[in-house]
């Protein structure tokens, strides 16, 4: 992999606050590249760190092998599209998205064709000349992406573009925000708390906890190969079963549960974890339980069965295949489906 | 609302009569025929007319004028700058306690600090130093007006703008003024009627050929009040009202966007 952004040892605290911890990350070019992280986690200070709007207390930021950090904000090649959009209420549309070509002291008729061009992309050029306040969220989140896509940066940040949207839109939104990635040709850094959003945009996604990155993987990667249980309990639905190793089962509270081959030693203590869809209700099972709830999600159905281990065992289930609550259910799984990790 | 008040509504108009009593005698004895102050003997607005003929209150209406159209200038653009650092650049507590005091300082005493100061400067006395000295206690209240709408303004506009490339001046003139440009205009407004009507501090550092309006009127009135005097107090007052309305629209209309 090419490297485009080169993030090399980067560190920043507030006071005894630790925001991000000697973190090192490199991302392509075009890519779209998801930071992704709990509330806290130090996702946003890297972000505005990147976009020159926070300071670092030391490490090292390239972008196409140029020293970002001595630059000030208004002199990165990076635009950040901002959680709050922070449009500017007193400019019409037009005049919010012109901003920045107006900054660059560019012809005005390149500007004009420059802005009406990503205005016709977003689909507001008709409302050109509205002031902001009269648009509804959707809206002023596309002019806050024109705003941005217009400077032609060679990185587009951005700050939970979709975290004020409600459901429906957002779903659009994320679409819309591909297309433009991949129409424009420009690399697009997100940050979200939203892992379903992260995992259904982007092409790669960083894992961060505690202003460090856990896990950098694809999407499918992430899923399906979690590094820890960190990892493994934030992306998706998953039952983790802690226990101890003993053979090739490990020990969860007086179960023995069947475990792949692992270079732990015996008594380690270790996680199981099974996706609640690699796990099918069959006649005779590893595992047996009484149903307790059944949650119905439209496509899907998830039960909920307590099996004697502390915690109900989740499985996925169709609809049409999903018992009725107090019944008997045995589960089984593919023994090369699970994961074992060491805790 | 008012039906329920009731028996209240006693105390209220009670209030409301000593609180306006006062200026309500003003006005309506400067439409007194006669000169006697205590007596009405028919409506005329003779006095108004006279206002004009008189050239000590011409001079010291200029004089006013001139101090309070400077002493704004200069209270708008320094309180301004002292808002935006206070709430931009430096947060401190501390600090915004030292702007914010001198707006609550006894005019008395800022007064004589004021005079103590210009004559250990050798500062001659005159229209000149009035203006510093309004200026001074203008600007704290155009900080404490500005602050307050900083406050409430989303930071990350400022920081859009020097994403997509401006320079610090730039967002200030571009993003950061027109922000708070409501603000800006009532604490100017503010600022003009405190200083049109402001006594003591003008008495204290003005010198003796430059009299303000407050300064003629109180030189006029230790001979005793005449309707002159009434009809020029009604038309100061009418002013200040009237400034002080635009500003609180001004200000309460842009808030709701």
């Amino acid at each position: 992999m090419s490297s485009f952004l080169s993030i090399q040892n980067l560190s920043k605290s507030y006071g005894h606050q630790v925001a991000i911890k000697n973190l090192s990350l490199e991302i392509a070019e075009n890519e779209f590249f998801a930071l992704l992280g709990p509330s806290g986690c130090g996702k946003t200070t890297l972000l505005r760190a990147l976009a020159g709007l926070e300071s670092v207390d030391s490490g090292q930021i390239k972008l196409a092998n140029q020293d970002l950090l001595p630059l000030p904000a208004n002199k990165r090649p990076v635009n950040l599209m901002f959680q709050s959009y922070a449009l500017f209420s007193h400019l019409s549309v037009y005049e919010n998205v012109a901003y920045g070509l107006r900054r660059e002291r560019l012809p005005k008729d390149e500007i004009a064709q420059r802005t009406d061009q990503v205005l016709k992309t977003v689909a507001l050029l008709a409302q050109k000349d509205r002031s902001p306040s009269q648009l509804s969220g959707g809206q002023k989140q596309r002019v806050a992406l024109a705003r941005a896509i217009v400077k032609r940066p060679k990185i587009l940040l951005l700050d939970e573009p979709l975290s004020a949207l409600d459901k429906k839109v957002r779903a659009e939104m994320q679409l819309e925000l591909k297309r433009l990635q991949a129409e424009a040709g420009i690399t697009f850094i997100l940050v979200t708390h939203d892992q379903e959003e992260a995992m259904s945009i982007a092409d790669r996604i960083a894992l961060m906890d505690q202003g460090e990155v856990i896990q950098v993987a694809t999407p499918v990667e992430l899923y399906r190969a979690p590094k820890s249980k960190f990892v493994a309990d934030f992306i998706g639905e998953n039952n983790i079963f802690a226990g101890r190793v003993s053979g090739n089962s490990l020990l969860v509270a007086d179960h023995l549960l069947p475990i792949p081959t692992t270079h732990l030693p015996k008594d380690a203590n270790a996680l199981l974890v099974v996706r609640p869809e690699q796990i099918s209700l069959v006649t005779n099972g590893l595992l047996s339980g009484k149903l307790i709830s059944s949650n119905f999600y439209g496509g899907s159905t998830l039960l909920f069965i307590d099996c004697g281990l502390g915690q109900l065992v989740k499985v996925a289930s169709s609809l049409d295949q999903a018992p009725k609550v107090g019944a008997i259910c045995n589960l089984s799984w593919n023994l090369n489906d699970a994961l074992l990790l060491a805790n | 609302m008012g039906s329920k008040l009731g028996w209240l509504k006693l105390p209220l108009y009670g209030v409301l009569l000593f609180l306006y009593l006062p200026i309500a005698v003003l006005i309506f004895m400067s439409f007194n025929q006669s000169d006697a102050p205590f007596t009405w003997s028919g409506f005329s607005t003779r006095w108004y007319g006279e206002l004009l003929a008189s050239p000590e209150i011409l001079i010291g209406f200029k004089n006013t004028l001139l101090v309070a159209i400077v002493a704004t200038l200069l209270a708008v653009i320094l309180g301004t700058l002292l808002a935006v650092g206070l709430a931009r650049y430096q947060r401190s507590a501390a600090l915004e306690a030292i702007a914010l005091t001198p707006a609550i300082f006894p005019d008395l005493a800022l007064a004589i600090g004021l005079l103590t100061l210009f004559t250990n400067l050798n500062y001659a006395l005159g229209l000149d130093s009035v203006i510093i000295s309004h200026a001074l206690f203008c600007a704290a209240f155009v900080t404490a007006i500005v602050r307050g709408r900083l406050h409430q303004l989303d930071s990350s506009l400022e920081q859009a703008a020097a994403d997509l490339g401006d320079t610090t001046v730039g967002t200030f003139f571009r993003i950061t003024l027109p922000s708070i440009k409501p603000a800006v205009i009532a604490g100017a407004l503010l600022s003009f009627t405190l200083s049109l009507d402001e006594f003591v501090i003008a008495f204290f550092t003005n010198g003796p050929s430059t009299p303000t309006l407050p300064i003629v009127i109180y030189s006029m009135v230790r001979f005793g009040v005449s309707p002159e005097i009434n009809a020029l107090a009604t038309l100061v007052l009418l002013t200040s009202a009237l400034i002080i309305i635009i500003a609180q629209r001004n200000l309460k209309v842009k808030d709701q966007i």
